[in-house]
């Protein structure tokens, strides 16, 4: 076995250990700087594993341990999950560099340790979500992400932001439970965890018939849990608080990570375990693309009524979360792959939005009402055109990497066989909608100067952060295909 | 005024909107207006809580009778022929012993066969302490002084004293024999990390928060806490490594007594920890 | 009917269990509440669990004289499950717990109503 075999699980112990060394570690700045180093070695171990396993073709499991497949843990990887961890570590550390001088004000410096534990536990969790082979590390591993995504909001210490976080916990408790719920159902119809045997055991039981309003209600519960931690329509109400009110950095990786990897957890579940022919025989995926579709519309549209600049842009990940379960909700492998490739710009597009808002509001005492941040972006021009890139991908202009994403949701739905027509036309008005809130907040703050605003200082990690997560999002929508074909063969071999 | 208004009025041709202006102040007639309206805002309030209530009762009862569905029909309790009892069942009972060293099957279990999920759920421990220390821990002497004003230790009893005295060397010792047999008998590092984390808070209790930092002290806290957690990281590293390279080794027997004594001592400085910054904000 | 019933009775208590669970916490506005039910919830995962590893007549998973025959003990997967959910969900209630000492410290309420009213007043 080829050494570059071992780098997932490296990654996954060099973010666990650090974190548990981080809780004791003295000094603030040391504590951040290790945090970033990590994620930034991360990222590296993730594209080197990429590179090799793209070369190879194909996926392995590894057990973690001994013992193979129904008896120890396992995990099992494929380039589109070298693909996801390198994207989530790379925007993990560019969210870190990009919130920094706001994050060492928000954060008490006695407390900074513990706070950067969380990030490296919310990068080991993502990581984890996505490799793992086993139903329950993916439970076990949700909670580690519950916990620290709460603590996340809450390092911020403030009076809202702990009601936002007793909000976000709740709801994510309730989510985790329904998940638990549906484990133990699908072990006490199957009797395992691993996912190759629970795999061939529901084939056999689709099979035979016997147990289908059981496979029903799990999954039916599954997407319910995932779907409230991933804030699916119905279950938003808590993530425009949680990452509206968060500090900077903490908001970008929320947005733009945490919700994230349960979704994609959901992909696995869907493609790997229960496949897409059971999902479509339950008519799960019509209620998908239904919540997808709504939350498209509703979030776009509170999102519009919104004149805090971060509560907007929280609102509008609500709504492109919408697009990952409409692509989802597609039920084809099209679909799904287009599903990916969203998540893969949003991942860039929102976390540069909050970074880039997160320096225009330094310009004016960390005020984030849109109306504060009139004309800021003369005393800060790259954060002003960082924002200006972000709000054009989210539109879906060409060039940038929203367009690449809507590109392939309506190829998706062509070349499907229903709901095309539904599709193109939430898509299309989404557009719309995107535009009515994003363009007047880009005219906003590009708009005359303002006479009290004080020039940003200078701020080299996050003027890094900010072309780097912009060049991200460019390079998503100039050079789309290689991406498309690496994701659509990733799904092949799940 | 919302991005709404301004778009239509921007489209409309009006090039001096202000975006996002002050709100105008409000004239007194409004204000005259508004007290009845935060009366109707209530009424609203109250109006969309009891709507709220039926509708969750509404879905409880919806949710109550498809989870009967399913669970009436799941496999019969307790027959031998579910789908559970299968080829894990016989190859976990028939061959912990021998894999993994321990009689106890679920120790042997949770502690090598997934070990993962197990150092997953440690972790989850030290991320809830870490949290709690996040919101109570006292940095500074302002908030130090708040938590002594409103959290003044109670008087100490002499009965619960003397019985402590009797009661914690039983204790100790039931936690230690839990602790150290947990691969042949009932127990583990679970269980007996909270025994003696149970052993350590009645002794707090009981004789003085001062009496415990004689010995146990925040560094010795930060000591154990991660001494635990990284043994097992780095162990269960190793054995990982070792088991997906196929290289040979006798880790694997020696995996599960060392990782239950680590895990219990994870456990009991968790359970301390919790009472210590409830009570206090600081060890 | 009742035979079904009396088969699957520890998965039909469970089931019960757990939307009381799921209703307290959707109706009470009492944070402390909300956590207790959270505790409800599990516990009836938990039920639902280690019923699931019961076989009639035969002993805990733990080795005694008797040696390693499979057809004398028990599953013992569940257990670990158990456990390990346990663990959890002492972790969470803890932290919870944690974040509601705080809340009643900054606005002199444990019910969520008061605190959303409290946190206008101040106008945050």
């Amino acid at each position: 076995m080829p050494f570059a075999w071992n780098l997932p699980y490296l990654s996954v112990f060099l973010a666990m250990v650090t974190a548990i060394l981080l809780s004791v570690l003295p000094g603030a700045k040391k504590a951040y700087w290790l945090t970033v180093g990590v994620s930034a070695a991360v990222t590296i171990m993730s594209l080197v594993f990429l590179v090799f396993i793209v070369r190879a073709d194909a996926s392995y499991a590894f057990t973690m341990g001994k013992f193979p497949a129904p008896f120890g843990n396992e995990i099992k990887f494929g380039p589109l999950q070298g693909l996801f961890a390198s994207v989530f570590a790379a925007v993990m550390c560019l969210s870190l560099l990009g919130g920094r001088e706001e994050l060492f004000e928000d954060v008490d410096e006695k407390k900074m340790g513990l706070a950067c534990v969380m990030f490296n536990m919310i990068l080991a969790s993502l990581l984890v979500l996505t490799y793992t082979n086993d139903a329950f590390t993916a439970y076990v591993f949700i909670e580690i992400s519950t916990i620290a995504a709460c603590a996340l909001v809450m390092i911020k210490d403030s009076g809202p932001t702990l009601v936002a976080t007793i909000r976000y916990l709740f709801m994510s408790l309730l989510g985790s439970g329904l998940f638990l719920f549906s484990v133990i159902l699908l072990y006490a119809i199957t009797g395992h965890l691993l996912m190759p045997q629970l795999t061939g055991s529901v084939a056999k039981l689709m099979a035979d018939g016997s147990y289908a309003k059981v496979i029903a209600l799990i999954l039916a519960m599954m997407t319910a849990g995932l779907g409230v931690k991933s804030a699916m329509f119905p279950f938003h109400r808590w993530l425009p608080d949680a990452h509206g009110t968060a500090t900077t950095t903490s908001s970008a990786v929320l947005s733009g990570l945490v919700v994230k990897g349960y979704a994609v957890l959901l992909m696995t579940m869907y493609c790997r375990v229960f496949t897409l022919d059971t999902v479509r025989s339950f008519h799960i995926h019509d209620a998908v693309f239904a919540l997808g579709f709504c939350g498209m519309i509703l979030g776009s549209v509170m999102a519009l009524r919104e004149t805090h600049a971060k509560r907007m842009l929280a609102y509008s990940s609500v709504a492109q979360l919408g697009y990952v379960f409409m692509g989802i909700g597609l039920g084809t492998p099209a679909g799904i792959a287009a599903a990916c490739f969203q998540i893969l710009a949003h991942a860039f597009t929102k976390p540069l939005l909050f970074v880039s808002v997160g320096r225009l509001a330094s310009a004016v005492g960390h005020d984030k009402q849109l109306r504060a941040l009139r004309g800021t972006a003369w005393s800060c021009p790259l954060a002003g055109l960082g924002f200006g890139i972000g709000a054009l991908s989210m539109m879906g202009i060409p060039l940038f990497g929203g367009f690449a994403a809507k590109v392939n949701f309506s190829t998706a739905s062509i070349f499907g066989d229903e709901k095309i027509a539904l599709t193109l036309f939430v898509l299309a008005l989404s557009s719309i909608l995107n535009a009515l809130y994003y363009l007047p907040a880009v005219i906003n703050i590009w708009s005359d100067r303002r006479p009290d605003a004080v020039k940003a200082e200078k701020d080299v990690t996050a003027t890094a952060a900010i072309i780097l997560l912009a060049c991200g999002v460019l390079f998503l929508g100039l050079r789309f295909t290689p991406v498309m074909d690496l994701i659509v063969r990733g799904l092949e071999l799940m | 005024m919302s991005a709404l208004d301004f778009f239509t009025k921007w489209v409309e041709g009006e090039k001096t909107v202000p975006l996002y202006a002050e709100f105008e102040p409000l004239e007194p007639k409004k204000a005259k207006k508004k007290r009845p309206a935060a009366i109707g805002d209530r009424q609203r309030l109250d109006g969309f809580l009891r709507l709220y209530a039926r509708c969750a009762v509404v879905i409880s009862i919806l949710m109550v009778l498809v989870l009967l569905v399913g669970a009436v029909a799941l496999p019969v309790f307790a027959s031998p022929g579910n789908p559970t009892n299968n080829e894990v069942v016989r190859r976990y009972v028939g061959s912990a012993e021998e894999e993994t060293g321990a009689e106890n099957v679920i120790a042997g279990m949770i502690l090598n066969y997934r070990g993962f999920d197990t150092f997953g759920e440690s972790c989850v421990l030290f991320l809830a302490v870490c949290c709690v220390m996040l919101l109570l821990w006292a940095t500074n002497d302002r908030l130090r002084g708040e938590a002594k004003a409103t959290q003044t230790e109670a008087p100490r009893d002499m009965i619960l004293a003397n019985v402590a005295k009797i009661l914690l060397p039983c204790v100790l010792c039931f936690g230690i024999c839990v602790l150290l047999n947990g691969h042949v008998s009932p127990g583990g590092g679970f269980s007996g990390g909270s025994i003696l984390g149970a052993a350590l808070i009645l002794f707090a209790v009981s004789f003085g928060a001062d009496s415990v930092r004689r010995f146990f002290t925040a560094k010795v806290f930060n000591a154990v806490r991660i001494t635990g957690l990284m043994v097992y990281a780095v162990m269960f590293g190793v054995y990982i490594y070792q088991g997906a390279n196929q290289i040979q080794s006798d880790l694997a027997r020696y995996i599960v007594l060392v990782i239950d004594l680590a895990v219990g001592l994870v456990v009991m400085s968790t359970m301390y920890g919790f009472y210590s910054f409830y009570t206090k904000g600081e060890l | 009917m009742l035979s079904l019933i009396i088969d699957n009775r520890f998965a039909i208590a469970a089931v019960i269990l757990f939307v009381t669970g799921f209703a307290n916490m959707m109706l009470h506005p009492n944070l402390i509440k909300k956590v207790v039910s959270f505790n409800i919830m599990d516990s009836a995962t938990f039920l639902l669990l280690a019923s699931r590893g019961m076989i009639a007549g035969r002993t805990a998973a733990i080795l005694t004289d008797g040696g390693a025959d499979p057809s004398r003990y028990v599953n013992p997967i569940p257990a670990g499950l158990v456990l390990t959910g346990i663990v959890v969900s002492v972790s969470v209630s803890a932290f919870s717990l944690a974040l509601i000492q705080r809340l009643y410290d900054a606005y002199g309420s444990v019910d969520l109503r008061d605190i959303l009213e409290a946190m206008k007043k101040k106008g945050e």
